[in-house]
């Protein structure tokens, strides 16, 4: 079988080919975005009927170094597949993307379609890394090229940090091929490897694998980036950013924390700093008034709560944070797009000057009310199912005192609340431009709701994987 | 049968209502009334007592939700015992709203927006009420939640209503999040989400459940507005009229009431009632307080629901869970009616709700006589069936003198507050009128508005003479609580009569000192703008903060760039530079390698 190369290989012939030719670049992306969610998809039904989603692949590649092209499919990583094709096919088809940019836009997107997919099927570190290269380095020019004003500054201050984390990732994955036994980077058997390393070794690496991880996700006091990046960024880069590239970190947190016995010294003192964070965000997220900004810092919040779960270092939490991550990778792209659409109708992003959305952009605000439901963890939706899992595991793991990260939803929904009633739901002032809505657009959000709401209704499509 | 089938007709009936806009109120009404005859047939065959109403019944009907690795979900429903009760309160008002809301919604545009939400929100309505577990209660407690929200904001381009509509989203919100941590916490302790395999299983004494359960308290206190969550309660008055009816009498506000009324033995074994009786009377005085001073025709019905629903409160808080009930029914179809009432006479009055500026009834007899039949009943005058919850309670409350006296007073103040509402308006009729708009309309009152309070009017007299023929109500209210109650109520009417009907000049009129101080509702709304206040000077030092550290990593980037520009300095092009530097080095080197 083939079939994890494939994925791999069908984005890279359609980046080839969208550099040959010069036209009709944006179908091309969406071919290829939609040809990965189909192969997914299968790959999905296949888990599910055959009770297991294990599939391992090996090629040979670097093999004076012992390093191979090793691909390999686990049930965490077929659920951030699964997101992460959904995402993106819905972001190539319905990104609103300037027609004179349209080519750069789908390159880079497909370069992106990538790194991700590499970076989820990757079998060692080695194409760990070389995949979340790739994945940081296309939307550093979704911002730079195709962002708004302030684009600049925002993308250099992505690049630096996220670079920072890769150097970090490097290092901890230098020292693990250095002294593993056999320079074995497999991350199946990471945790055997481990085992048999010297301790200041492990500690040494965990910290560095953890910092370059708390990059990404972001956790507070690493998380600056985040609100200028997904602010300028094009629609499309918000929409991958956060809904697929804050999730590298959060991938790489379920490898360490499970494949690191030492991890248990240290999961307090993060929960703790991961608290701070979430209700960190949740104030800051009150003095901003750029719609995206907003958006931008929901994620920090919901992050560092999947943070929190992770460091519950139990079933529960683990894979409650695994599937709170597809769910706000899913509600975060949704409310990007309705975000984009709002600023692409009115040319203005300040929820100071919106006012009546309602009455122009019927449906782009009833989607973004139910971003907001998702996002706070309604039933029927894919965050409430994550929300009870995690802090399910969070309890096992602290106690009663576990249920305090929650409030932090209450900051973010009163004052979520508190932009839908300014700017959503309230009277409409000027005359504003007609907000005309694409029928691809129309087909992003049906999509993304209708996993939204699939995942949060039956969830067991999702559960039966991991309970494999 | 499935019991989800009740769901069936009110859902559909909202869903289709969004395809036709003309139609959509007699579909929605049509699936409403379905809805109602599906229970009938549910509950057909099944008896139904009230002495063990308070039950908790056991699930007659699961459904397997989800499952990982030690938690397993399901989805379990009955529609036993106290289950049956609250669904059949639902099923008799919600045709009734829907009915009404044919007469009062005007706006032919907005209508089918209107009539899907307000399906919705019934269909949550029933949902809880059939609810066995946690999980199945918090999906319809949720869907409350939201559908209110936009109910309530449903006419968002005025300017008060996105105020009132963000208030109460921001207390429900803060009840959700308490109700689920005290759900999860309880999950963990004990492994199952079903009322009646917690009740039964004689719960441990431990601080995590006790943690829990009040979690749960003060999530139903969001819901049931109590103190110092009633404030948003008032606001909502800025939706439509019939979902103020709906949301005041079965559904919604009676959700956290019947939540705790359900688990009141977990809070016996916790040892946790003086809580929930402390925080019911301070809230019936806060409710009867502001009911006394407001002017809002509307907003005085408010009031006096969050009244009712802290005498509940303090009925769970002695134990006396029938008294509760008792008062829980009856309080659903008076208060239904004078919501229903207050709404046609606003309707008649041009949208006008300052009570000292509008002419009621203006010969509108029928008006007048269910306003006069719920203003009693309200009141808790004897024989009508308000008078049975509020004696009831009184009953319970006969061991505890401190306690009593206060309902004694909150009974007398009830009825005057509630004879204030209907005197100061009809009183005002004799003056001329300024406005040629306001009171003209009763003339023109739909039939589709009148019928459903009639209807109603029969119920509330039915009740009491129903209660009476079963001879059961001895059972509740001894003769002497009778005796005083009746006084009590009647004094208050009196009262009202010589202050606001018979003088030439009002007393304690619009612009009197006293109604200024007691309209500022004990200043709950000022502490929570000063929390809000404070929130946001919090977020205020964090933004600085955060703006610092954002400086310091800057300034990190920057100094790296610095010592690169300083470092490059030195590569000149300067050949005799080079050399030194050399040479320097040379000598260095072989210094070290010497010593």
């Amino acid at each position: 079988m083939t079939i994890l190369l494939s994925l791999i290989a069908v984005p890279i012939l359609f980046l080839a080919l969208m550099l040959l030719t010069k036209r009709r670049s944006g179908s091309l992306a969406t071919i290829s975005t939609f040809i990965s969610l189909v192969i997914v998809v299968y790959l999905l039904i296949f888990s599910i009927i055959n009770k297991s989603a294990s599939i391992n692949e090996s090629y040979s590649y670097i093999s004076s170094l012992g390093i191979g092209f090793d691909l390999s499919l686990n049930s965490i990583s077929l659920v951030l597949l699964l997101m992460s094709s959904i995402i993106l096919f819905v972001t190539a088809l319905s990104g609103n993307i300037k027609k004179e940019m349209e080519r750069t836009a789908s390159i880079l997107l497909v370069l992106f379609q990538i790194g991700a997919t590499g970076l989820f099927l990757s079998g060692n570190l080695f194409l760990f890394f070389i995949f979340w290269d790739i994945g940081v380095i296309a939307p550093f020019f979704m911002i730079n090229i195709l962002g708004s004003a302030n684009r600049r500054n925002a993308s250099y201050k992505f690049i630096i940090y996220e670079i920072f984390a890769s150097a970090l990732l490097l290092f901890g994955i230098i020292l693990i091929y250095i002294f593993a036994p056999g320079h074995s980077l497999s991350i199946a058997g990471l945790s055997s490897s481990l085992s048999q390393m010297p301790m200041y070794v492990q500690q040494l690496t965990f910290i560095l694998l953890f910092l370059a991880f708390m990059i990404n996700m972001p956790i507070f006091p690493l998380h600056s980036w985040l609100p200028d990046a997904h602010t300028e960024a094009s629609t499309q880069g918000s929409m991958v950013l956060s809904g697929i590239l804050t999730k590298f970190g959060g991938f790489g947190m379920l490898i360490i924390f499970t494949s690191f016995t030492i991890a248990h010294n240290y999961s307090f003192y993060i929960a703790v700093l991961s608290v701070v964070s979430a209700f960190y965000a949740a104030l800051l997220i009150m003095r901003q008034h750029d719609i995206k900004r907003i958006v931008a810092y929901t994620t920090i919040i919901e992050m560092s709560i999947i943070m929190f779960a992770i460091t519950a270092m139990n079933t529960l939490g683990l894979y409650g944070a695994l599937f709170a991550m597809l769910a706000h990778g899913l509600v975060v792209a949704l409310m990007f797009l309705a975000a984009g659409s709002i600023e692409h109708a009115f040319s203005e992003r300040s929820i100071d000057v919106l006012k009546g959305i309602a009455a122009d952009a019927k449906l782009t605000s009833y989607v973004f009310l139910v971003g907001i439901l998702a996002i706070t963890g309604v039933p029927l939706t894919t965050g409430f199912i994550a929300d009870v899992a995690m802090f399910l595991g969070a309890i096992g793991a602290y106690g009663a005192y576990a249920v305090i990260p929650l409030f932090s939803l209450v900051l973010l929904g009163g004052f979520m609340y508190y932009v839908v009633n300014k700017s959503i739901f309230s009277t409409k002032e000027r005359t504003q431009s007609s907000a005309f809505i694409g029928s691809s657009q129309k087909i992003g959000y049906a999509i993304l709701l209708a996993s939204i709401f699939i995942f949060g209704i039956i969830p067991s499509i999702i559960l039966n994987i991991i309970n494999i | 049968m499935n019991p989800l089938i009740i769901l069936l007709p009110i859902l559909l009936g909202g869903i289709l209502s969004l395809a036709s806009q003309k139609y959509s109120r007699f579909i929605a009404l049509a699936g409403s009334v379905l809805s109602s005859i599906v229970i009938i047939f549910v509950l057909l065959g099944s008896s139904f007592s009230f002495a063990s109403a308070y039950t908790a019944a056991l699930p007659t009907y699961s459904l397997n939700w989800f499952s990982l690795s030690t938690l397993s979900v399901s989805l379990y429903l009955s529609t036993m015992s106290i289950n049956e009760l609250l669904l059949i309160l639902v099923g008799i008002i919600s045709p009734l709203i829907f009915w009404y809301s044919i007469g009062y919604m005007d706006v032919p545009s907005e209508n089918s927006r209107y009539y899907f939400e307000l399906s919705v929100f019934a269909a949550s309505m029933l949902l809880f009420a059939m609810s066995a577990d946690f999980i199945t209660m918090f999906i319809a407690w949720e869907g409350l939640g939201i559908t209110s929200y936009l109910l309530i904001g449903f006419w968002y381009n005025k300017r008060e209503p996105p105020y009132a509509a963000r208030k109460a989203i921001t207390t429900i919100i803060i009840g959700d999040i308490l109700m689920l941590s005290g759900i999860l916490i309880i999950w963990t302790s004990f492994h199952t989400f079903v009322f009646s395999t917690l009740i039964n299983s004689q719960a441990t004494q431990s601080t995590n459940f006790a943690i829990a359960l009040l979690l749960i308290l003060f999530a139903s206190f969001t819901k049931s507005a109590q103190f110092p969550f009633h404030e948003w309660l008032s606001d909502a008055m800025e939706g439509p009229t019939p979902v103020s009816a709906f949301l005041h009498s079965s559904t919604m506000v009676k959700a956290g009431v019947f939540l705790i009324a359900l688990l009141l033995p977990l809070y016996i074994s916790a040892h946790l009632l003086p809580v929930i009786l402390v925080f019911g009377i301070i809230t019936a005085i806060f409710g009867v307080i502001n009911a006394v001073s407001s002017k809002h025709i509307k907003k005085i019905l408010a009031y006096s629901t969050i009244e009712d629903l802290g005498l509940m409160f303090v009925a769970l808080g002695l134990g006396a869970i029938l008294a509760a009930l008792l008062l829980f029914i009856v309080q659903t179809f008076y208060k239904a009616l004078m919501f229903m009432n207050a709404g046609s006479i606003m309707k008649a009055n041009d949208e006008e709700t300052n009570i000292y500026k509008i002419y009621s009834f203006g010969g509108n007899k029928t008006l007048l006589a269910a306003a006069v039949i719920g203003s009693l009943s309200l009141a808790g005058v004897f024989p009508f069936s308000g008078f049975l919850g509020k004696a009831a309670i009184d009953t319970s409350a006969s061991s505890n003198i401190m306690v009593y006296l206060i309902l004694v007073a909150l009974d007398f103040l009830t009825a005057f507050y509630i004879f204030r509402w209907l005197f100061v308006p009809m009183k005002q009729q004799k003056s001329n009128p300024r406005d040629s708009r306001i009171g003209t309309n009763f003339a023109y009152a739909k039939k589709s508005m009148i019928v459903p309070q009639l209807i109603l009017s029969v119920i509330v007299i039915g009740v009491s003479l129903f209660a009476f023929y079963m001879n059961s109500i001895s059972q509740y209210i001894t003769t002497t609580d009778l005796i005083i109650e009746s006084a009590v109520s009647i004094a208050g009417v009196a009262v009202a009569l010589f202050v606001f009907y018979i003088p030439k000049r009002a007393l304690f009129s619009e612009r009197s000192a006293a109604r200024n101080f007691l309209s500022k509702g004990l200043f709950v709304n000022a502490a929570y703008y000063y929390i809000a206040r404070f929130v946001q000077l919090v977020a205020h030092a964090i933004d600085i903060f955060d703006y610092e550290l954002n400086r310091f990593f800057y300034s990190g980037a920057r100094g790296t760039t610095d010592l690169g520009n300083a470092i490059r300095k030195t590569e000149s092009g300067s050949v005799n530079l080079y050399l030194t530097a050399f040479a320097v080095g040379l000598i260095f080197i072989i210094l070290i390698l010497v010593l």
